[in-house]
């Protein structure tokens, strides 16, 4: 089957569940496959934290007591027939207390916990015929920690570091939330190529502020990172603020997202991370390549998909006081020259020169290039490692043309710097394109 | 006036205002805390690569004071202010000696709240979802679930960059926005209606050369269903926005809409979603992946009270453009857990299986991933706590343009570990014991192995007394000629609540890590001397 195959399928039985979804509410059709006289517990929660799929124990904060209590506050519901009592119980069975009920099956009941003590949480839902729930649904420990909520989001933060630096990634990936906002298998994936690419990896964070917000909790820091490149034994060092979130899960606080510059995951940063820390862009960060295993400091651009991508105009005409001119450009200075022509010529100022009249690209001697077709210069991380040509020439098979099917280009240039740029518009003799410079490699 | 100077202004005005209400409410029931960290430290570096340690060698302290207050004022309006200060003498934590950490004041009755300082403003996903410096307000109508709020304020990620006239290098470009949602909540339906707006002063002389300066605004709306375990929310929102470059202003505009699901059917727990991101979406304030289609759907169930099996079907591809090289991402991955295997009680058995494909049209090339996770979990002696884990991950990657060709790698993780719990009349002790190997394949010729171990115990006298220990090795030997190094670490610590500081702790620390390397010109040896005080000041 089809890869578009899957998706579709997935497609459309997201839709079919939502559009039945607009059905009145007491139809609950998507409940197939349990006995119509069994009752079950739709939804539950503890204070704030949602605990229906809890499965062996939850933790609550002491701070996340109200008033030193935890409301409990679900629902229970059967197809056919009517709740007649929802009890639940603290210690495994012995004693059962009755929950508040209410309208349509809701139903809440405030627990006064002690705190740092082990309680064997259960619920039930019995229906006027004697219909229990499975007693096995929501059977688990509640524990209420003696900590605050944001010292075990620290903690869960030095765990995770710990766990980095030392290259274990089943106990990294442990205190990694299954709702990681990024992509998780890409986390999982770079995470593997963090630690077959770096070897002593050091980070010394320093934590600048930690609060809640909303369903999580933020986590913003400064970092200093060092790290051994090990595809050339290059020390790497950086140094950069980042954020990252956490959220509550019945196991503790776990990560559920994070922001570039990446301190973990850095191996794919475009699909693990899902916002930049503004106030690291511009900073050399480190990056790596997964497909060749090379890492080098690359600057923090603007989006996740890495270097600054900067915006430039050339122009072909006689306007001038030297009559035909054509302008060229220098990355590294970040310069449009002009240099008087009689027609397309090799610059002799700058890397790469526009002829206005054919839209042609033309490279200076010292550099090379090649044609990367259509994409988005926000998705080139690397130049291509091979297929550049050296010198511009008429003839067709060497014209480095724009046009509708080619309109990105990478640049060779001297000292093993290297350039993208992606023209975006042309107008009469001139050309607007964005680009991106590596002074240090293929890299962006 | 220059906004710095602006806000400066404000700031003083501010803490006129929050010292009046201070001192105004002094006859009230107020509350008032002060958390206070103070670490004093010694750290000796050494060895012909000293050059590489973090640590700045010599004496240091460090310290930090979590202030909190909060009273009633006139009105039933209760007044929080809550503010954070750090000093240090060292680099190694801040490159400012002082500095103000946090500021927030917040302002509330039963129906509105006021925020000044530090503020979350929370809107949406896609619209506004980020920490400010300026203001927030909460208009709530019925109950929580029904709600006006506007927030205003400054991007900056460090107050120095406001309130300092010569703040550090590292600051960006000033970005200014804010938004306002209203929310309302009609039983199991619920939707918020969202506007937010930013843009970057351009002509700020912290802009770097060749970066963009952004304006934009970014209508949303969210809306969600909720019953009987089925939740469905979804979001779809529009981007304009401006980018100022050096060659002229672009303008852009795209969509992304976002539908997710998540229910309990028929005993399989479902959980889904659906995302699509215009390759022009961009949000400043948000959260997003531009460029982007995405189908997720996992479903796991429990089959009797031992077996628990799941399925993942993860789909997404980039280019929605329509361009040249199109990427995209298919996982595959299902797996089964059991637990008192063989009849044992603790005993849990898992295992999974997983494939990954990326494809790159274009006929550039692909990859092929295929993992094997097993995991076993057991406990002995009603103390011991066990866990095994085994990981084979086989790559096969093909790439078709220059230099084309094949390759497969595999790589291989094993890790075991040991917790136990021992009480005697006056301490419990809780022993640890890690090791791990990690096998990589080096697509050049050969293995880097990663061995790491580790030995630990924490002891608690359950009267605030604790005390630790741990040591950490950890050698890689890489392909690499000349790339090996080990790792030693030990790390010992006291911590205690001595009498002569009521409601505090001191904690004493010794570090000691040996970095040897190959190339011994890179080997370093660092020492650290610790204590740190907690001491709160409260009424």
């Amino acid at each position: 089957m089809s890869n578009r195959m899957q998706f579709m399928r997935a497609a459309w039985f997201l839709m079919v569940c939502w559009m039945t979804a607009l059905t009145p509410a007491h139809a609950a059709w998507w409940e197939f496959g349990r006995n119509e006289n069994e009752p079950a517990i739709s939804e539950l929660k503890f204070n704030q934290v949602e605990a229906a799929r809890v499965e062996d124990q939850m933790v609550i904060g002491r701070d996340e007591l109200q008033g030193g209590s935890v409301t409990i506050r679900g629902r229970a519901e059967v197809r056919k027939g009517e709740i007649g009592l929802i009890e639940l119980t603290f210690d495994g069975g012995q004693t059962w207390v009755p929950a508040i009920a209410g309208d349509r099956g809701f139903f809440t009941y405030e627990f006064r916990p002690e705190i740092n003590r082990e309680y064997l949480f259960n619920i039930r839902a019995i229906t006027t015929s004697g219909q229990s729930t499975d007693l096995d649904e929501h059977a688990f420990k509640l524990v209420i920690s003696p900590e605050s909520a944001i010292d075990e989001v620290k903690k869960t933060f030095s765990r995770l570091l710990e766990a980095y630096q030392r290259e274990n990634k089943s106990a990294f990936m442990a205190l990694v939330s299954n709702d990681f906002e990024g992509d998780l298998s890409s986390l999982e994936d770079a995470i593997t190529d963090d630690f077959r690419f770096l070897d002593n990896i050091r980070i010394e964070p320093n934590i600048t502020r930690l609060a809640p917000f909303g369903k999580n909790y933020d986590l913003y820091f400064t970092f200093n990172r060092s790290v051994t490149a090990s595809r050339t034994g290059q020390q790497l060092r950086d140094n950069a603020a980042s954020t990252m979130s956490f959220q509550r899960t019945g196991e503790g606080f776990k990560l559920v997202s994070m922001a570039a510059p990446l301190i973990f995951g850095v191996s794919n940063t475009e699909d693990v991370a899902t916002s930049v820390t503004e106030q690291s862009v511009g900073q050399n960060v480190l990056s790596v390549n997964s497909s060749s295993g090379q890492a080098q400091t690359a600057t923090q651009g603007q989006t996740t998909t890495g270097a600054i991508v900067s915006t430039a105009t050339l122009t072909y005409d006689n306007t001038g006081l030297i009559g035909w001119y054509q302008q060229n450009f220098t990355f590294d200075t970040e310069s449009v020259d002009s240099q008087g022509v009689s027609g397309p010529t090799v610059p002799t100022i700058g890397d790469f020169g526009f002829f206005g009249d054919n839209y042609h690209v033309i490279v200076s001697a010292a550099a090379q290039m090649v044609i990367m077709g259509n994409q988005r210069i926000e998705d080139v991380a690397e130049a291509p490692a091979g297929g550049y040509v050296s010198t511009y020439s008429t003839a067709p098979g060497l014209r480095l043309k724009v046009d509708t099917s080619a309109r990105t280009f990478a640049f060779k240039l001297p000292g093993g710097a290297y350039a993208v740029v992606e023209f975006v518009a042309l107008s009469g003799r001139t050309a607007t394109f964005k680009y991106k410079y590596s002074p240090t490699g293929r890299q962006f | 006036m220059s906004i710095r100077y602006s806000i400066n202004r404000l700031g003083f005005a501010l803490g006129t205002v929050v010292c009046a209400v201070s001192a105004g409410s002094a006859g009230a029931a107020a509350e008032f805390s002060v958390n206070n960290r103070t670490a004093v430290l010694h750290n000796s570096v050494s060895g012909p690569g000293a050059a590489s340690s973090f640590f700045r060698p010599g004496a240091h302290v460090f310290h930090e004071s979590d202030i909190f207050h909060r009273t009633v004022l006139a009105e039933s309006w209760n007044s929080m202010l809550s503010s954070s200060i750090r000093y240090t003498d060292t680099v190694q934590f801040d490159p400012d000696r002082f500095s103000l950490q946090k500021f927030e004041w917040q302002l509330s009755d039963a129906t509105r709240s006021i925020t000044l300082g530090d503020h979350f403003a929370n809107l949406s996903q896609y619209s506004m979802s980020k920490a400010i410096k300026g203001m927030g307000y909460q208009q709530q109508f019925a109950n929580e679930q029904n709600y006006v709020r506007a927030a205003y304020g400054s991007f900056d990620g460090q107050w120095a960059y406001l309130l300092k006239s010569n703040p550090p290098l590292t600051e960006p470009m000033d970005r200014h926005g804010g938004g306002v949602r209203y929310q309302d909540n009609l039983g199991a339906w619920t939707y918020g209606l969202n506007l937010s707006t930013m843009s970057d002063r351009s002509s700020d002389i912290n802009r770097r050369p060749g970066e963009s300066a952004f304006s934009q605004y970014i209508p949303a709306v969210d809306w969600e269903y909720r019953d009987s375990g089925l939740v469905v929310n979804a979001e779809h929102a529009y981007s304009n926005t401006s980018e100022e470059t050096a060659a002229g202003i672009l303008n852009t505009s795209g969509s992304a809409h976002k539908l997710a699901l998540r229910t309990q059917a028929g005993g399989v727990n479902i959980d889904s979603n659906l995302e699509r991101v215009s390759s022009d979406f961009k949000t400043l304030a948000g959260g997003a992946t531009p460029d982007r289609l995405r189908g997720y759907l996992k479903a796991d169930t429990r089959i009797d009270k031992l077996w628990r099996v799941f399925g993942v079907v993860d789909y997404n591809h980039n280019d929605l453009s329509g361009r040249t090289f199109r990427t995209s991402n298919t996982t595959y991955e299902v797996g089964a857990t059991k637990k008192r295997v063989f009849n044992r009680k603790s005993m849990t058995l898992s295992g999974s299986y997983r494939q990954k494909v990326t494809d790159v049209s274009n006929g550039v090339g692909n990859r092929v991933s295929d993992r094997i996770k097993i995991k076993y979990n057991d406990r002995f002696a009603e103390s011991i706590d066990f866990r095994a884990e085994v990981e084979a991950v086989f790559d096969r990657n093909k790439s078709l343009t220059p230099p084309a060709g094949k390759t497969k790698t595999a790589d291989y993780l094993y890790s075991f570990g040991l917790t136990g719990r021992y009480e005697t009349a006056k301490w419990l002790f809780l022993p640890n014991f890690e090791y791990g190997l990690q096998e990589r394949e080096n697509v050049v010729n050969g293995t880097d192995v990663t061995n790491t171990f580790r030995l630990g115990v924490q002891a608690d006298r359950g009267d605030g007394t604790m005390a630790g220990m741990s040591y950490d090795y950890n050698a890689a030997n890489v392909v690499l000629f000349g790339g090996d190094s080990r790792i030693n670490r030990l790390n010992f610590y006291w911590e205690n609540k001595p009498a002569w500081l009521p409601k505090g702790t001191v904690r004493y620390e010794f570090v000691d890590n040996n970095y040897t390397f190959e190339n011994s010109v890179q080997d370093y040896h660092e020492q650290v001397l610790k204590m740190t005080l907690n001491w709160n000041i409260d009424n």
